[in-house]
């Protein structure tokens, strides 16, 4: 309203300026004209010197009213003859404005024109008329007038065109912007904006924000019942699930959780979770859990969880993080199994495998002795049926006890049980490995390749050590057929990978049959075997148990290839151990005979 | 502009104040402006010059030649002559008629028979006695009297503007003030 007022005012006064400037000129012409004119009529007046009929010929200057002052002036700016509009004053001629110098000039409320009256090309004289502004002033006012009465006019149109639109257009709009902010404000999109009566483009409008909010509604449906049947699915696994704000901020917890912890919502939200967790571990948990915040990486770890029963379980969680499509973290999804029955399972089943390793040894031992046992008792016999020769006989017998106190030694001196690791030399375990073999080996006429260093200690528990190289050495004899050739080497030696720590390594080659590729996959998992009824499917399995627990690696390369098939075992163990675990080390043999 | 200096209004003092006759000259030739002779038939009769004549005893002396010395009028040069009989005065253009003429003046301008001759004079009467324009003396200033009627009969238009600053005009008898 404002701005067409303005338009129009300045529309108005632009047309009122173009006319009164065009009425000046006219005005200035109109002047210029009759003083032509009376210069003109004034031409034989100066000639023949009348001035009486020169003031006659001004008087006609009656008719216009706006002339205050004409005066005829000779070319030596003499005054001639005179008119004034303002009858029976004593008047005073004007002095003249010299022609050709200034042309029309203004006087506050007056202006003048002065033209020359020219003649058979000679100057005769000039005319000087004055006329008041009164004209323009007029026309001013009435346009003022005008331009005050086209301005009330259009407003009152204005308001009365605005009434009527404000019905067909703002009151539609209005209502649109209302439902607009219903919306935006209870997050209702059910509300619909109301139908416009007429079928015009508001009309449109309208329909067009309902159909986005029928869209809306629809997409929050869909989005209700993925989101619920995202909870069903977390509800219903068996771990403990919670998703977090990109800052670790816990906003959702599966159902599990809250069984399992016993907490409520308002206990768990946030970072509300470090209630249940261990307190000795925990500090250990948010180093690593916030490194993971801040690096985006992925968290794996085993913490202890404190459940509803007081009672603290291991859990493996796993945290992963959830980006958009920039890349960038929004949020954090982790899951939290519990593996303490996997771990009870597997400490069973690995004092089981232990338990039979023992029987296993005790009968490989009693064996062992038993032949030398026999010899001696043999050899007693014959003593006694031989009393010459009894001297040879108690010698030979000798010996053989001689072996059987080694055979034991070999056997019980590396199975003390010891709480903390002891300085070993994996040389001479290795040597009493193959000692205990030694009947096996010669009874397949196996040749055995040694190539072992002066020294090669580390610190561990010997009793495990030893158990994992008569694993490895079984295995390399079941492996070959008589007249085979078994290579061991033991050296000091730095780890191939990783960190490169110092420790010892022991390669021990077979050229048996080798393993095929699908059997490779398999070899280090529990109750596997290619020995049929012979073995448990355990010996593998431990030696890796083991080897972990030392804190060393095992590799192994093996070719099926009837030309030159075997395999090589290859553990690495370190120097020490950086951490003791309380691992109880039990007596234990060599297995799988 | 010799004419045009002589045109100061009397009221102001001039170093030389102009006689009578110093106007009436001037004005003889001014009056050619103001009146137009009829147009010659074929270009033989062609005027060579726009005569200003004096008959009779001439008041002006070398006044009138100063006066239309190297002037012209509608593209003539002016030429002024002295001629001893009306006869004589058909070929000019203005013929200024002295106060000597007084007594031949019927005779005089029965002479020029008709020709487009624009007479002036200062005679007494001389309006009303068949001439054209006549001086008259009026506040001490020189004014004329114009009989618009002999001027016509000579074939002669004389133009509204010398009508409008003439003292009267005479039209067969009649006269305006």
């Amino acid at each position: 309203m404002l701005a067409s007022a303005t338009a129009l005012l300045c529309a108005s006064a632009a047309f009122f300026a173009y006319d009164l400037n065009n009425t000046r000129h006219a005005m200035i012409n109109n002047l210029d004209i009759q003083a032509q004119i009376i210069g003109y009529n004034c031409v034989t007046p100066l000639v023949f010197n009348d001035p009486q009929s020169a003031e006659k010929t001004l008087s006609a200057l009656q008719a216009s009213r706006h002339i205050v002052y004409a005066g005829v002036y000779t070319p030596s700016s003499r005054f001639f003859a005179g008119y004034w509009r303002a009858p029976n004053q004593q008047h005073q001629p004007l002095p003249l404005a010299l022609p050709g110098q200034i042309r029309n000039r203004w006087f506050d409320t007056q202006f003048a024109v002065v033209q020359p009256i020219v003649f058979d090309n000679k100057v005769l004289g000039s005319v000087y008329i004055r006329s008041d502004v009164q004209e323009l002033m007029a026309r001013l006012e009435s346009y003022l007038t005008i331009l005050a009465t086209i301005l009330i006019v259009s407003f009152c149109a204005a308001l009365v065109v605005s009434r009527k639109a404000q019905r067909a257009i703002s009151r539609p709009i209005a209502r649109l912007a209302e439902t607009a902010r219903i919306v935006s404000r209870d997050k209702n999109y059910a509300v619909r904006a109301g139908p416009s009566s007429n079928r015009d483009e508001i009309a449109l409008l309208i329909d067009s924000f309902n159909e986005m909010l029928t869209e809306i509604q629809k997409r929050d449906a869909t989005l209700q019942e993925r989101e619920q049947q995202f909870r069903t699915l977390a509800d219903s696994v068996p771990q403990l699930a919670w998703m977090a704000e990109a800052d670790g901020h816990i906003f959702w917890y599966n159902q599990r959780w809250y069984e399992y912890t016993g907490a409520n919502p308002d206990e768990m939200m946030g970072w509300g979770w470090e209630s249940v967790h261990d307190p000795k571990v925990l500090p250990e948990v948010m180093v690593k859990w916030r490194e993971s915040i801040r690096t985006g990486q992925r968290f794996e770890m085993v913490f202890p969880l404190r459940g509803a029963d007081g009672m603290y379980r291991d859990f493996l969680t796993l945290i992963v993080p959830v980006r958009d499509v920039t890349g960038k973290v929004v949020r954090w999804f982790g899951t939290n199994t519990d593996i303490t029955e996997q771990r009870r399972a597997e400490e069973t089943l690995r004092k089981s495998e232990k338990l039979a390793a023992t029987g296993r040894l005790a009968a490989s031992i009693a064996h062992e002795i038993n032949n030398p046992l026999e010899a001696v008792a043999n050899l007693l016999y014959l003593a006694k049926r031989q009393p010459s020769d009894v001297e040879r006989y108690l010698s030979a017998a000798e010996q053989e006890l001689d072996r059987i106190a080694e055979i034991t030694k070999h056997t019980l001196g590396f199975y003390r049980e010891t709480s903390t690791p002891v300085e070993i030399n994996v040389v001479d375990v290795t040597n009493g490995v193959l000692a205990l073999y030694d009947r096996k080996l010669r009874f397949k006429k196996i040749k055995v390749n040694r190539r072992f260093s002066e020294e090669a200690k580390i610190l561990g528990f010997p009793g495990e050590i030893r158990q994992i190289l008569a694993n490895l050495v079984a295995n390399a004899i079941e492996a070959m057929k008589p007249e085979g050739c078994l290579s061991i080497k033991v050296s000091s030696s730095l780890e191939w990978t990783g960190t490169h720590r110092s420790g010892v390594r022991v390669t021990i080659g077979d050229n048996g049959s080798g393993i095929s590729r699908e059997q490779m996959e398999k070899i280090f998992e529990p109750f596997y075997t290619t020995k049929k009824d012979m073995g448990t499917g355990l010996g593998l399995w431990l030696t890796q148990n083991l080897v972990r627990k030392h804190q060393g690696t095992i590799r192994v390369r093996s070719t099926s290839d009837s030309e030159r098939s075997g395999t090589a075992f290859s553990i690495f163990l370190p120097l020490k151990t950086t951490q003791e675990e309380s691992f109880p080390t039990t007596a234990t043999s060599d297995e799988e005979e | 502009m010799v004419g045009l200096a002589l045109l100061g209004p009397p009221a102001v003092a001039q170093t030389r104040r102009p006689t009578q006759y110093d106007v009436e000259a001037a004005y003889l030739y001014q009056f050619g402006n103001f009146v137009q002779w009829p147009a010659k038939k074929t270009a033989a009769e062609a005027p060579k010059s726009f005569p200003i004549c004096v008959l009779g005893r001439d008041p002006f002396g070398r006044v009138l030649d100063d006066t239309v010395k190297g002037g012209n009028m509608n593209g003539l040069p002016l030429a002024a002559r002295r001629v001893a009989s009306g006869q004589e005065a058909a070929g000019c253009r203005v013929l200024f008629v002295s106060s000597s003429e007084d007594r031949e003046l019927a005779h005089d301008l029965e002479a020029l028979h008709g020709a487009p001759v624009l007479t002036v004079s200062d005679i007494p009467d001389f309006a009303s006695r068949g001439g054209m324009i006549q001086f008259v003396l009026i506040d001490n200033r020189i004014r004329f009297e114009i009989n618009v009627s002999n001027a016509e009969r000579a074939g002669l238009t004389v133009s509204s503007q010398l009508l409008k600053v003439a003292v009267s005009v005479r039209r067969d008898g009649s006269s305006k003030e």
